[in-house]
């Protein structure tokens, strides 16, 4: 057993350990496991991001009607108007931030915008 | 790779999961040799080679299919029996004395190697590679018994050719000793030791 030839021989003929007795179905088994775990992880994520979607549908819809509301408290007011037709775009607005209700409202819909412009990024992390 | 294994990877990668069930009929008795050799307790040998078979079918995506599958797995095996080793406090290292073990306390399980094994002269020689340094055994295991290419096995083990190389030399000379030593002890003080 001790020459080169043998050695290399029997190094080659070195028998395979008899494996544990149903490793083929413990292994099935696992991988049989992990892809369930999968799927229940991957359907949990998806129904995350659609309540997610929901969520940011009415934040979007929200600072419509926020923007919508400022423009109908504020645009047909006369005072606005002379304004306008006197000092220009920006004189108006002077007029318009005035109103408490108005003011109000557009930092509502500030708030709204801006909280669903940073949503995707908070969710990510 | 052989085309009934090429086969069955086409059939998994299909999503036929069943079909991964061959190749685990296939490689288990190489890879759990393989594993046993290097961790030297069966439980952890059984439970990473578990492991090997799981990763390979979750990373199948991965594996090149012009190559053949022993050595794509066996090198999966082998970095989880290196965690393995490294999880249960014994060393290896991958520089100078690469995949050298300092202290293996596996040694004292290979009484329970032996019982895995009929022949008592092929156990003779399980034991001399069993008490190689641990490179020096994968090496001749991948090698020798499993007859892959020494790139391969570098691959593998994460070292050189010329690692590899070494190791197969100077694995050589250890068994010659240690067998030589075997043949001139006497059948009762082999089976105390």
């Amino acid at each position: 057993m001790t020459s080169p030839r043998d050695l290399t021989a029997d190094l080659r003929a070195l028998p395979y350990p008899a494996p544990p007795p149903d490793m083929t179905g413990i292994v099935l088994a696992r991988i049989a496991q992990l892809e369930e775990k999968e799927t229940v992880s991957t359907a949990a994520v998806e129904t995350a991001a659609a309540r997610r979607a929901d969520w940011t549908l009415w934040i979007a819809l929200g600072g419509l009607v926020a923007g919508l509301v400022i423009a109908m408290l504020n645009f047909p007011a006369p005072s606005a108007m002379t304004a306008l037709a006197r000092g220009g775009p920006m004189a108006g607005l002077g007029n318009v931030s005035s109103a408490p209700q108005a003011t109000l409202a557009l930092v509502a819909g500030f708030v709204i915008y801006v909280v669903s412009l940073f949503l995707p990024v908070r969710e990510r992390r | 790779m052989t085309a009934s294994d090429l086969d069955v990877v086409r059939s998994v990668r299909r999503g036929d999961r069943d079909a991964f069930g061959h190749l685990v009929r296939a490689y288990q008795g190489r890879l759990f040799g393989l594993v046993l050799m290097m961790v030297r307790e069966p439980a952890g040998a059984e439970e990473v080679t578990q492991d090997a078979f799981v990763r390979a079918y979750t990373h199948l995506g991965q594996y090149d299919d012009r190559r053949p599958f022993y050595p794509w797995i066996a090198a999966i095996a082998v970095r989880l029996a290196q965690n393995w080793l490294r999880h249960h406090g014994r060393s290896v290292h991958r520089e100078g004395t690469a995949l050298e073990s300092v202290d293996e306390p596996g040694a004292t399980t290979l009484a329970s190697l032996s019982a895995l094994i009929d022949d008592e002269g092929k156990r003779t020689l399980w034991r001399a590679v069993a008490t190689l340094p641990s490179g020096e055994r994968t090496a001749v295991i991948l090698y020798y018994r499993d007859e892959m290419a020494v790139s391969d096995i570098a691959r593998a083990l994460g070292v050189t050719i010329g690692t590899i190389k070494t190791f197969l030399f100077r694995a050589r000379r250890h068994l010659r000793e240690r067998l030589k030593t075997d043949s001139e002890t006497s059948p009762t003080e082999r089976t105390t030791r």
